[in-house]
């Protein structure tokens, strides 16, 4: 391959990579049949890239507003995370236009962070910190129905801007209900019926000479080879390629296999076993308090 | 002033918030959390931030390869301008949730994340 040649072919494959993190929204593939996107309480804890950045957008102004009233200075940052946090499936669950644009999302991830970096944090005086995170005097901790111990200050101004965007309760909801998606997804990761589909498909990803005993596998090798690949453009192409070659049998297998039905059927049943009544008020708290929020912010 | 607000802390703690299902105590402070620099993500090799922590200030599709985070016990975020957002599994999968500014787990026992904390994604 000539050096021209071989420079268009890493633009291509690191521009797919790069924008996939961007753009990809609800997917309805066109090209053969999707899989489910299956997600603990019906999504109820999930989020659009598009309504996380409105969210996010306004909870920083609240916390600087508060700021602001206790006469200190908040500049408000931007969302610098990229869409792949909401749009990745906590399963794993891929479908084949997703891995075949984006793979496993991790040279992707990590084109995007090299163009958008974290903000780098300053330094400030202690009053400054404490008017944001509030505290010893007021701290608490929340025990979740994952079993996350989640220590914060009430009197902080990240805690009151919570409270003024969603809710009185949300400091609680919203820990709380997301618990309950985490609880209900490590039910479905223990789940006979469920470790049986893995095998399925680890067994077909064997057969597609990428062999993985979970769905974790694929990823961590990937992920393995990324430090080293970073530092040279050619070694990062071609982790690059892998990848994506990876990803789309990972996603065939699951689609040969029926996986996100297996995932679906189980996380049915756990769901049913797991969930009281009280647990699905605090979602359908969750719920109506973020839809008042959005709802505000969109006003 | 605070040995009565911990009390009264306390005294919140035996009773379950009826209406979350989410248990309140008030929470022990720890030296060891002003270990962690600003703007940084720590993780700690013990319960309640003990031990010198390890430390990131950016985005990662895999912590796991790092000690501190494959074997971390507490973690403590003191970003002082972004929340970020912790995943048992690595490349944004598993169980997932955010650590606001200045929020710390003082144990991870009994989670998934106890010893895999396996990627993180900042000001989400």
């Amino acid at each position: 391959m000539s050096t021209t040649t071989a420079r268009r072919t890493l633009l291509t494959v690191l521009l797919v990579l790069t924008a996939a993190g961007c753009s990809l929204g609800g997917e309805q593939s066109a090209r053969g049949p999707a899989a489910l996107d299956v997600r603990p309480l019906s999504g109820a804890t999930a989020s659009t890239h598009a309504d996380a950045v409105r969210l996010y957008d306004r909870e920083e102004h609240a916390v600087a507003a508060c700021m602001s009233a206790r006469g200190q200075t908040y500049t408000a940052q931007p969302r610098t995370a990229s869409a792949r946090g909401e749009e990745t499936n906590p399963y794993g669950l891929l479908t084949v236009r997703k891995a075949a644009q984006d793979g496993y999302g991790i040279v992707g991830e990590y084109l995007y962070r090299r163009s958008t970096p974290v903000p780098a944090s300053e330094s400030h005086q202690a009053s400054w910190q404490r008017a944001l995170t509030g505290t010893e005097a007021h701290r608490v901790t929340l025990r979740l129905p994952d079993g996350v111990n989640l220590a914060y200050s009430t009197d902080g101004c990240v805690a009151k801007a919570r409270t003024e965007l969603y809710g009185a309760d949300w400091n609680t909801v919203e820990p709380t209900a997301v618990g309950l998606a985490n609880r209900v997804l490590n039910a479905v990761e223990k789940d006979a019926n469920y470790l049986s589909a893995v095998r399925r498909w680890s067994s077909c990803m064997t057969k597609a000479g990428h062999p993985a005993k979970d769905l974790q596998a694929p990823r961590q090798a990937v992920d393995s080879r990324l430090r080293k690949a970073a530092s040279d453009e050619t070694a990062l192409r071609a982790l690059g390629n892998d990848e994506l070659r990876t990803a789309r049998a990972d996603a065939r297998c699951q689609l040969d296999t029926d996986l996100s039905e297996a995932v679906r059927d189980a996380q049915r049943a756990v769901e049913k076993r797991l969930l009281t009544a009280a647990d699905k008020k605090t979602v359908a708290r969750y719920v109506a308090d973020r839809r008042r929020a959005l709802a505000s912010a969109t006003a | 002033m605070k040995r009565i607000l911990t009390k009264a802390g306390i005294a919140l703690g035996s009773v379950a918030l009826a209406t979350t299902g989410a248990f309140i105590t008030a929470a022990p402070a720890s030296a060891a959390l002003s270990d962690c620099p600003s703007g940084g993500l720590c993780a700690y090799l013990g319960v309640n931030g003990s031990g010198t922590p390890g430390v990131v200030y950016g985005d990662n599709t895999n912590l796991l390869q790092y000690n501190k985070f494959n074997n971390a016990e507490s973690l403590y975020n003191n970003g002082s301008s972004c929340n970020v957002r912790i995943y048992s599994g690595t490349g944004y999968t598993g169980s997932s949730y955010i650590l606001a500014k200045g929020y710390y787990n003082g144990s991870l026992a009994n989670t998934v994340y106890w010893h895999n904390v396996a990627s993180n994604d900042w000001c989400v």
